[in-house]
């Protein structure tokens, strides 16, 4: 019983905005590369520029990611960068993943 | 929550670190330019030893090969962006960074600190001829540079840089009973020939894979 009320509590704490796909995608790209263009990010997620901007524009909302706009010769460039919430946010989300998964694995060695 | 929803991000997680690992690869370019820095310069400077030539021969051979490898990694760092759209850092390269400032940096300032300590300085130019104290000294480095290589291999779970780090710390042994005059070349043919190896193996791995992506819908 203790091992299904852990899962459900780690469940329930997993963060809903990295939980969407895409959003874990970004994030998991960004914690692992430091910075990233939109093409790059675009290259490695197979998915339309507007999904892909509403994704980006909803983890800036939340203070996850920052945007560092730059020329690189006389081209604009746009970067994306994990804040150190975002990245944070995101560690944990691991640990809550790393939690469900051995608390179903308990509950199923038991049954 | 259904069970397959997290599987589905297990799998997606898994999917995305194994491209980036890949990609990664690409980075084997600057640490070959770094290999072979090393590699000759410090061939030179074990030539220069040997022969008995004046020391800044090997010294400012080995000062110009460093600066050339220094310009040519903002060239590759360059080219890379270019292929990549990034050229590294992020969670596991500060990892190595950190791992590298503690042994190279913090391992290093110690060692030279009590080396150069009077009583210990003291000792050694008593006992070795001038050309050993220099040896002596690298052969330290050896040591901490090879713990550095193992720790790196250990934190990017490469099998190749623990090979690297253990040749070297077994070449110090080596050195430390054959003659340390020998540490200039010992050096050379772990580190810099390791690193230039790896380095193009690594880069080669890299541009044979050919992944683009994964569908996230």
């Amino acid at each position: 019983m203790a091992e299904a009320e852990r899962l459900a509590k780690a469940v329930t704490e997993l963060d809903k905005l990295l939980h969407e796909k895409a959003r874990l995608a970004i994030a998991t790209i960004l914690f692992h590369v430091n910075k990233a263009d939109f093409n790059t990010l675009r290259r490695l997620l197979k998915t339309s520029e507007g999904n892909l901007a509403t994704h980006l524009y909803t983890l800036e909302e939340a203070g996850y990611l920052k945007v560092e706009k730059k020329f690189v010769g006389r081209k604009p460039q746009t970067l994306y960068k994990l804040t150190s919430k975002g990245r944070k946010a995101y560690q944990e989300y691991l640990l809550k993943l790393a939690e469900i998964l051995q608390a179903g694995k308990d509950i199923h060695s038991k049954a | 929550m259904e069970a397959r929803e997290i599987e589905e991000r297990l799998e997606l997680l898994e999917k995305l670190g194994g491209i980036i690992r890949r990609e990664r690869r690409a980075r084997g370019l600057i640490h070959a330019a770094w290999g072979a820095a090393i590699l000759v310069g410090l061939l030179i400077f074990q030539a220069v030893e040997l022969l008995s030539l004046p020391w800044y021969y090997g010294v400012a051979s080995l000062v110009a090969l460093l600066i050339a490898a220094m310009v040519a990694t903002v060239f590759l760092a360059r080219k890379i962006r270019g292929q990549l759209g990034y050229v590294g850092g992020g969670w596991l390269g500060r990892k190595i960074g950190a791992a590298w400032a503690a042994t190279a940096l913090g391992g290093g300032l110690a060692y030279m600190i009590v080396f150069w300590s009077p009583s210990v300085s003291q000792a050694v130019f008593s006992q070795l001829p001038p050309q050993a104290v220099s040896g002596l000294i690298l052969t330290g480095w050896l040591i901490i540079d090879g713990i550095g290589c193992m720790v790196q291999g250990v934190i990017s779970e490469s099998k190749a840089f623990r090979w690297i780090g253990l040749a070297m710390l077994v070449s110090a042994i080596l050195v430390a009973h054959v003659g340390f005059i020998f540490a200039y070349a010992a050096f050379a043919l772990t580190f810099g020939l390791g690193y230039l190896l790896v380095g193009l193996r690594d880069y080669s791995e890299f541009k044979r894979s050919s992944e683009a992506g994964v569908e996230i819908g």
